[in-house]
């Protein structure tokens, strides 16, 4: 409760809500329980009214890699988030995931990759408190990060955008414990990486394609494939007003896309996946 | 401060190993010269910072945070009069600053606000 306590006070300082307000400000930090906690939140505010913003919790940017990469894509985004003054911006890699273990219907796998994410997230989140997070995933790396939304109840992540999502269609963002407050989902209306995922493997959906239609989410539709959200075009054009500005850019194809080929639709029925994974559970049991 | 302290500060804030040493360094030429002299520094923020150049505002708020809490230093709010910054009152806790406060340079009482108020540190002896 003192940490949410904690983050209204810096937003209110942001906002400049305690300017000439003495009062305000005595009100809001005795509303602290923990004394440690209230000496510090009282240092950082302080200071900041001497030295500047910089004194306060920077913005933490989280890149999330998809799967059979070692993240080479992560690195534009990471050079861009540098670029524009924001240095707080970290990668978050997990060894090469191949196909197998993508498809695996044992999901131990998946839960490794989960597991060490979740660690450095939990790291991350030690050093900078009280601070802004966004998260950019990728691919497997929104499944992740959409089973430790689900699974943690006491994460708070405030950003989050997705691209080539495979999340479950009917993912429930209403019932995370600590939604994220903005959801932006990139969908690629020539990706079929999202179709193929769940078409022929356990747990995944076609969010990336076909968006989740949430009040919860913003999607946001591309005339793209899986690999083409990192070009600088992309970032430059879609991610950057964001951390630049705050601003949410449209895009257009949103409006003009045109509807799946029917046979995508069937791909990504329940029912192709239900015959799909039964074939070859058949065949690797019959070989 | 002790070794051990100073190395745990070093692992959690590895990239300002340097602006501990240096701080380190200072509290000792501190605690020399205030038994010598028999009078103590009292550094404000932005002097103590020039002092020890840290790589980031933040982590150097965190950093005597953290030195306040285990002792090492003490942390003053002081008000200071809008007209010449010249100190009105030196507190131990935002909850004791009056609303207002005589200010002799003027004699005027003023409204504290948070913008009079300045963080200064010294070393605990």
């Amino acid at each position: 409760m003192d940490d949410l306590i904690a983050r209204e006070i810096l937003s209110k300082y942001k906002r400049n809500e305690y300017t000439g307000n003495l009062d305000a400000l005595k009100k809001d930090l005795s509303r602290l329980h923990d004394n440690k906690i209230k000496q510090q939140i009282t240092d950082k505010i302080i200071g900041a009214f001497e030295l500047g913003d910089e004194v306060l919790p920077p913005k933490v940017n989280i890149v999330i890699h998809g799967i059979r990469t070692r993240a080479e894509g992560q690195a534009k985004i990471i050079q861009s988030l540098k670029n524009n003054d924001l240095p707080n911006s970290y990668p978050i890699q997990y060894d090469f995931f191949n196909l197998f273990k993508f498809w695996s219907p044992f999901f131990i796998f998946r839960r490794k990759k989960i597991k060490k994410v979740l660690k450095e997230i939990r790291d991350l989140k030690m050093r900078y408190r009280y601070s802004e997070f966004t998260i950019f995933a990728h691919s497997f790396g929104t499944y992740v990060i959409s089973k430790i939304l689900k699974e943690e109840s006491d994460l708070k992540i405030d950003n989050l955008f997705l691209c080539g999502a495979i999340i479950s269609d009917d993912y429930d963002w209403s019932e995370l414990p600590n939604c994220p407050s903005l959801i932006i989902n990139d969908c690629g209306t020539r990706d079929l990486y999202p179709v193929l995922a769940k078409g022929f493997c356990f747990g995944y959906g076609t969010s990336g394609r076909f968006g989740f239609g949430s009040s919860r989410v913003t999607d946001r539709f591309h005339n793209c494939g899986h690999s083409d959200f990192f070009n600088d075009r992309f970032i430059q054009k879609y991610l950057e007003p964001f951390y630049v500005n705050n601003h949410i850019e449209e895009s257009e194809w949103t409006y003009n896309r045109s509807t799946a080929p029917y046979w995508v639709n069937c791909l990504a029925s329940k029912t192709f996946n239900i015959i799909c994974i039964l074939l070859i559970l058949a065949t690797i049991y019959f070989i | 401060m002790s070794y051990q302290k100073l190395e745990n500060l070093i692992s959690r804030f590895p990239s300002e190993k340097g602006t501990l040493e240096r701080l380190n360094a200072l509290m000792i030429s501190d605690i020399s010269a205030s038994q010598s002299k028999k009078q103590q520094r009292i550094y404000p923020l932005a002097r103590l910072m020039d002092k020890v150049n840290p790589n980031s505002q933040y982590s150097f708020i965190e950093i005597v945070s953290v030195l306040v809490e285990e002792g090492v230093m003490k942390r003053i709010l002081r008000v200071e009069s809008p007209i010449n910054q010249i100190g009105l009152g030196d507190y131990d806790a935002i909850e004791d600053i009056p609303k207002s406060i005589h200010d002799e340079t003027s004699d005027e009482d003023i409204d504290v606000s948070p913008e009079n108020v300045k963080l200064y540190y010294k070393f605990n002896v």
